[in-house]
């Protein structure tokens, strides 16, 4: 039974079947995205009540929060693509962390972005070295040594190897940082007793908020599902050429 | 003694060789031949376990490459198109290094034996300052002193002069006759009298 | 194995006896840029002392992990890489060896820097002493770090500063705590916590380190 079942796996994983899969996916996943951003987008920015403390400033979360929750999915989905790429060497895996390092890239940026003009006019900065900023910040770091490695390697199969390893240690690394900068911010508590704390929340609210992370992360699989045809054709011509 | 079956090796998406199979016994020489860019070296490092195949099965002594890797590293010498050895330091030290890294302890009155046989005895000074020729005849002098029963060389005889052939030749001629195996991948003809040889012709897929 | 152990350190020894003036390059890397730094914020004395342990910190990581890099850039192109990989001997070994000669040749002599750094950059009150014993621990630490990003980009064109930003995330735990440390000792606290925490991080990457570190390697000759 069991053989059966890892057999399927790999036939899942094989380049035609999963061609295929994706084809045939994309415009389903592509039009769920699109439903829920468009209900997150009109939903948060006007149905969701006026917040009491920050007023329609507020808003931003519907950016910011999704943007920030994804860079880290993101990052696990590359974490696990590198470990199954590692021990079982499907290249199916490989395909997936490359095509994802560039969404995850950008929605870190977004992140930062979002969370440094909505920290302006709510807390007076544009920034803070406490321990999530900072984790975030590293994590971009984390996404564009993936990606500077993954270019500047010629060869496919070290590419893909040397990239698995970095997305481990890297992935190994994120907690770490985490936990050192918050022990480290401790030492300086007087400075920053301003925190970026993610307020509690209405259901009016939730709800959008948590239609704009489905969006999001249904916006990243469209993607995926659209690189990786991209990539697998690429791949069948360079084959036959 | 060292079998192959169904080899093939595929690097960014081009088939370098495929389905490669053949068994050779002891004693045998093996010619790779082919012209440039055919895949001698890549077939020669797949065969050292450098480079892991896309598919097929490597057999030492019997026992698939995979579980018998140990022996097989003690009992197999590579040497390849960069010949390893440490500019800064001198023969005697490189040599004295890398047969300890190979598992072979010898002395150091032996290894100046083996360089004296090459006609490297009084080189004192780092290897950066010899000759591409002397350097490989450095490379070479490590193949005698260590007792592996493979020998798997790429180009070992393109820069040596005609009395280094001639050596070198001798001595692959007793390693064959003391039941070793030998893999080369060469571009120059010369005859090494050995009781079985045979060639493997890349570049035509 | 053990012979093989000692093998390899004497010939990196050797390598480094041989290329003394290759050494002195992180030496006066390091002080040149405690200089800049002590020149420019001369007159600011408080300012310099607060941000010297990070600064030496960061000047020593560079030191270190671009000599390394340049080491095994060196044992790629010679085609030696390739002999310790196909070494009957463990290659997470023959990697710690490697290691433990660098320590010795190029962290050592930084180790003891450290304490004229310290002095350029206005650091009093026990507060070298402090920096001594983190790096102590710090250096091989950074060394191992090193060696892991300098075996995933080794050979590559862009050398240097990829290495520098794929080693950079990794590095930020220890510097924090380092930095820490000597802030903890400066304001009267007690320093054990962050120390301790050290010394578990490079228990760690003894232990794991090499062996990341030879897979890397393998994945990077093996292609």
């Amino acid at each position: 039974m069991l053989k059966y079942k890892t057999s399927y796996f790999y036939r899942l994983a094989s380049p035609k079947v999963s061609y295929v899969l994706a084809d045939r996916l994309l415009p389903w996943i592509a039009s769920v995205a699109g439903i829920l951003l468009l209900y997150g987008v009109i939903a948060g920015l006007f149905f969701a009540p006026v917040d009491y403390q920050q007023g329609d400033g507020f808003r931003m979360i519907y950016i910011h929060v999704p943007a920030a929750f994804l860079s880290l999915a993101i990052y696990s989905v590359i974490f696990i693509s590198s470990v199954i790429y590692l021990i079982w060497h499907i290249k199916l895996a490989d395909f997936c962390a490359k095509s994802s390092a560039g969404i995850g890239a950008t929605y870190t940026l977004i992140a930062l972005i979002s969370g440094a003009l909505w920290g302006k006019p709510m807390w007076g900065t544009w920034w803070i070295w406490d321990a999530r900023l900072t984790s975030e910040l590293i994590l971009l770091f984390l996404y564009c040594g993936y990606l500077g490695l993954r270019s500047a390697i010629r060869d496919r199969e070290r590419s893909a190897k040397a990239a698995a390893i970095l997305a481990i240690a890297g992935m190994i690394d994120v907690p770490i940082v985490h936990f050192s900068v918050e022990w480290w911010a401790t030492l300086h508590q007087g400075a920053t007793l301003a925190k970026w704390a993610r307020p509690s929340i209405d259901n009016d609210m939730l709800y959008p908020l948590l239609g704009m992370i489905a969006g999001f992360g249904f916006f990243y699989l469209t993607i995926l599902c659209v690189r990786l045809r991209s990539d697998l054709l690429k791949r069948e011509w360079q084959l036959k050429s | 003694m060292f079998k192959v079956s169904a080899l093939s090796l595929e690097r960014n998406d081009q088939k370098i060789f495929s389905n490669l199979t053949f068994n050779v016994e002891a004693g045998t020489l093996v010619r790779v031949l082919g012209p440039n860019g055919s895949g001698k070296s890549s077939l020669l490092k797949v065969l050292a376990g450098l480079w892991t195949p896309s598919s097929g099965t490597l057999y030492w002594r019997g026992e698939p490459l995979a579980a018998n890797a140990p022996l097989f590293a003690l009992e197999r010498c590579y040497l390849g198109h960069q010949l390893g050895l440490q500019p800064a330091l001198s023969p005697l030290q490189n040599l004295t290094l890398w047969l300890q890294v190979s598992g072979v302890s010898v002395t150091p009155a032996k290894i100046r034996e083996a360089l004296e046989l090459l006609g490297l005895a009084d080189l004192e000074g780092p290897c950066e300052n010899l000759s591409r020729g002397e350097c490989q005849r450095v490379a070479l002098a490590m193949l005698w002193l260590n007792p592996p029963v493979c020998w798997i060389l790429d180009e070992p005889l393109t820069a040596l002069d005609r009395m280094g052939i001639e050596v070198v030749c001798e001595q692959f001629e007793m390693h064959l006759k003391k039941g070793g195996l030998i893999f080369m991948a060469t571009h120059q003809v010369f005859e090494i009298p050995s009781p079985q040889a045979f060639e493997i012709q890349l570049g035509e897929l | 194995m053990r012979h093989a152990f000692w093998a390899v350190m004497r010939g990196d020894i050797t390598r480094y006896i041989q290329r003394l003036s290759d050494c002195l390059i992180p030496f006066l890397f390091c002080l040149m840029v405690v200089s800049v730094f002590a020149i420019s914020l001369g007159q600011n004395t408080a300012l310099l002392a607060k941000v010297g342990p990070a600064i030496i910190w960061i000047a020593i990581l560079l030191a270190l992990v671009w000599s390394l890099e340049g080491i095994l850039r060196m044992d790629y192109e010679t085609g030696s890489l390739e002999k310790l990989v196909l070494s009957p001997h463990p290659l997470p070994l023959l990697l710690l060896a490697k290691l433990v000669a660098h320590w010795l040749m190029i962290g050592v002599p930084l180790l003891l820097l450290s304490p004229l750094l310290a002095f350029m950059l206005g650091l009093t009150n026990g507060e070298p002493w402090i920096l001594g014993i983190t790096l102590l621990l710090g250096i091989p630490l950074f060394s191992m770090i090193g060696a892991l990003g300098a075996a995933l980009s080794i050979g590559l064109p862009q050398g240097g500063v990829l290495l520098a930003i794929l080693v950079l995330p990794w590095m930020l735990p220890v510097v924090l705590l380092g930095t820490r440390c000597v802030a903890a000792m400066s304001a009267g606290l007690s320093f054990k916590p962050e120390l301790l925490l050290l010394l578990a991080m490079f228990v760690f990457l003894l232990a794991l380190g090499p062996v990341a570190i030879s897979v890397a390697l393998k994945t990077s000759v093996s292609c």
